[in-house]
């Protein structure tokens, strides 16, 4: 069993960096860092670190653990542009990205940003096209992608990650709405080898994660751990998945 | 949301692995801008789980 660490991004370098330099010397085998902008409450003025920038600069300071974005949302940054992001972080980190990514959520931060937060299906799906084109991106020397959302034409995407065919990948949510749950259903044009949704996934996933949280402060005078289970990824004995409902 | 003693925590991760789980991801949201306390704060949760939880299933 693997044990990562999730601290939030208090919006200090300094105060991250070190926390990250102690989960890695006292033997957890990764850190996680969120994808959000601004704090998810009414007053959303308080300071929160960008996950990308951050763990780009923990890979070239912290050099042991795995790294990932728990996770990037696919609505803030075209997947090409994601892509090359995490391909370079890959490459600082020495192959230590895991590659986390959902179709995010968080309704504020669209709102001040005036980035389209979409339905929740139209989300789905542009993070169903986004996959394919980050993975195709990953793996071949060109891509090309005619989708009802994204659109690229003989894409390179040089240097690839370190770690080959592509790194591990983590898809954020779950339920019968995720295409990560559902049959392929986007067209694909040019580039042969692309990976659909639902392969990827499969194949990608050669681990599940489990998602747990320790209370700030001891509930209980004997050995004081406490934990909420929020969310699993791919629990193997859920039942089986139906196609995704129309947006 | 679970707690109790290290025990019942480990018996909960231990739940985790017969689901076939094999990494958990703990969320430590300790840190606070402004406070240097919470680093030890968040430390010491981190610390609390790796050496008392974790040694288990390793």
């Amino acid at each position: 069993m693997k044990f990562s660490a999730w601290p939030n991004q208090p919006g200090e370098w300094r105060t991250l960096r070190d926390f990250a330099g102690h989960i890695e010397q006292s033997g957890w085998d990764g850190l996680w860092i969120a994808d959000h902008f601004i704090p998810n409450q009414e007053d959303n003025s308080g300071p929160v670190g960008e996950a990308w920038t951050t763990i780009g600069a923990l890979a070239a300071v912290v050099p042991r653990i795995r790294l990932g974005t728990m996770v990037a949302g696919n609505t803030y940054r075209h997947p090409a542009v994601l892509a090359k992001m995490a391909a370079q972080v890959d490459e600082i980190s020495g192959g230590r990205l895991v590659f986390g990514i959902g179709a995010a959520w968080q309704q504020n931060e669209h709102e001040a940003y005036g980035i389209p937060l979409h339905t929740v299906g139209g989300r789905l799906r542009r993070l169903e096209e986004a996959v394919q084109i980050i993975c195709s991106l990953f793996e071949n020397e060109r891509t090309d992608f005619a989708g009802k959302f994204y659109q690229i034409t003989n894409a390179p995407l040089s240097p690839k990650p370190v770690q080959r065919p592509r790194p591990p990948l983590l898809i954020g949510g779950g339920g019968e709405k995720s295409p990560f749950a559902s049959p392929p259903s986007t067209p694909m044009s040019g580039t042969s080898g692309v990976p659909r949704m639902s392969s990827v996934t499969r194949s990608a996933f050669s681990n599940s994660i489990a998602l747990t949280s320790v209370a700030t402060r001891p509930r209980f005078t004997s050995p004081p751990i406490s934990s909420s289970r929020s969310q699993t990824t791919q629990p193997k004995q859920k039942k089986p998945a139906r196609p995704t409902a129309p947006a | 949301m679970i707690a109790g003693p290290v025990d019942q925590v480990k018996a909960t991760v231990q739940e985790f692995i017969d689901a076939g789980v094999d990494e958990l991801v703990v969320a430590i949201f300790a840190l606070r801008s402004g406070d240097p306390s919470s680093m030890e704060r968040a430390r010491a949760i981190a610390d609390r789980f790796i050496n008392c939880v974790a040694p288990d299933f390793r």
